[in-house]
């Protein structure tokens, strides 16, 4: 007997219950001992619903919420625009000056030195789970 | 009941469309998208007629799995909170009364996750069961068997016994628990099957 044909006899054994263990059985699947929703339910949540803050709302604050992030980008935009040429400037000429012993390949393995050792530290570290 | 499961289509898109052609499902369909719209309208008592529409099945699903009277109130609702937060993003896609059940079945599993509790296994199923075969003599009366196979019942795990109560109490078609669990049409069967045998196996020790 396959598995499906298994299925559907006991389906059927149950439906029909022509047998007393079925019978009983069968009875005791469609009446659990559930514990009755309470009367006022609805009106609870209804209440509790109401209290939340409202779709709208929500739209309306992250719409705020965009606008500001709009705001600090532009704002850093014209941070960069207006003084970043000076500042990369000079990190060009520091990476380039003989006395300094660094060219710009060598802040590029000053990077990746970095960067690989955060990801060392975080392997290593202590785990937050 | 045979007939609910024996022309199951193979997948869920296979499901929805069958269940599409359906004019009581149509009919369903367009009830749902005007209890649907009229929450969403903020008419009044539009979402209290909603509750008290889907409380039943929400309260089967989630007290059968977590048990305690308690927790199930609060518990579902939880659900309905996140009903009617997240209502503008029902797409009509399975019925409400499905999308309602999922969000009560994901709700239900968190709450029992938290708590670590196993989902599939019950750890007193083997002792409460035994329980039955106790003492045979004794409980000859239908009405002493019927009290200890719900004891059995309730000794299922969470799954199991929510299982049984969709497809048995809630008469829900297997398609139709498969949209609320996630779970494959093979595994609610196999869930169903192995539950049923169980208990029918200790029924039958009992009354030998």
């Amino acid at each position: 007997m396959t598995n499906e044909e298994a299925w559907l006899a006991q389906d059927a054994a149950l439906r029909n219950a022509n047998d007393p263990a079925d019978r009983l059985l069968a009875q005791a699947l469609a009446q659990p001992a559930l514990d009755p929703v309470p009367g006022n339910f609805a009106a609870r949540v209804v209440l509790l619903a109401v209290r939340q803050p409202q779709p709208d709302d929500e739209r309306i604050e992250m719409l705020l919420e965009y606008g500001l992030l709009g705001l600090l980008a532009a704002l850093g935009l014209t941070t960069v625009w207006s003084f970043a040429s000076g500042w990369l400037d000079r990190l060009l000429e520091a990476g380039s000056a003989p006395e300094t012993g660094a060219s710009l390949p060598g802040w590029f393995a000053i990077v990746l030195l970095c960067l690989a050792l955060s990801a060392a530290t975080g392997f290593f570290g202590p785990r937050t789970r | 009941m045979v007939a609910r499961f024996l022309h199951l289509p193979a997948t869920a898109g296979a499901c929805r469309v069958s269940i599409a052609v359906n004019p009581v499902r149509q009919m369903q369909a367009s009830e749902e998208k005007a209890m649907v719209e009229a929450v969403l309208a903020r008419r009044p008592g539009a979402f209290e007629a909603l509750v008290t529409t889907h409380e039943k099945l929400c309260w089967h699903i989630v007290n059968r799995m977590v048990r305690q009277p308690e927790d199930t109130r609060e518990l579902c609702q939880e659900a309905f909170l996140r009903v009617y937060r997240n209502l503008s993003q029902f797409r009509f896609e399975s019925s409400l009364k499905s999308w309602i059940g999922r969000i009560a079945f994901s709700v239900a599993v968190r709450h029992l996750k938290r708590k670590r509790i196993a989902l599939e296994e019950s750890t007193d199923d083997a002792d409460a069961i035994a329980d039955l075969g106790d003492n045979p003599e004794a409980v000859l009366v239908a009405a002493d068997q019927a009290a200890k196979l719900h004891r059995a019942i309730e000794a299922l795990a969470p799954l199991q016994r929510m299982l049984l109560t969709l497809y048995h109490l809630d008469e829900l078609p297997i398609a139709e628990i498969t949209v609320i669990t996630g779970l494959s049409v093979g595994t609610i069967k196999s869930h169903l099957f192995r539950s049923r045998a169980l208990l029918r196996g200790r029924l039958r020790a009992l009354r030998d």
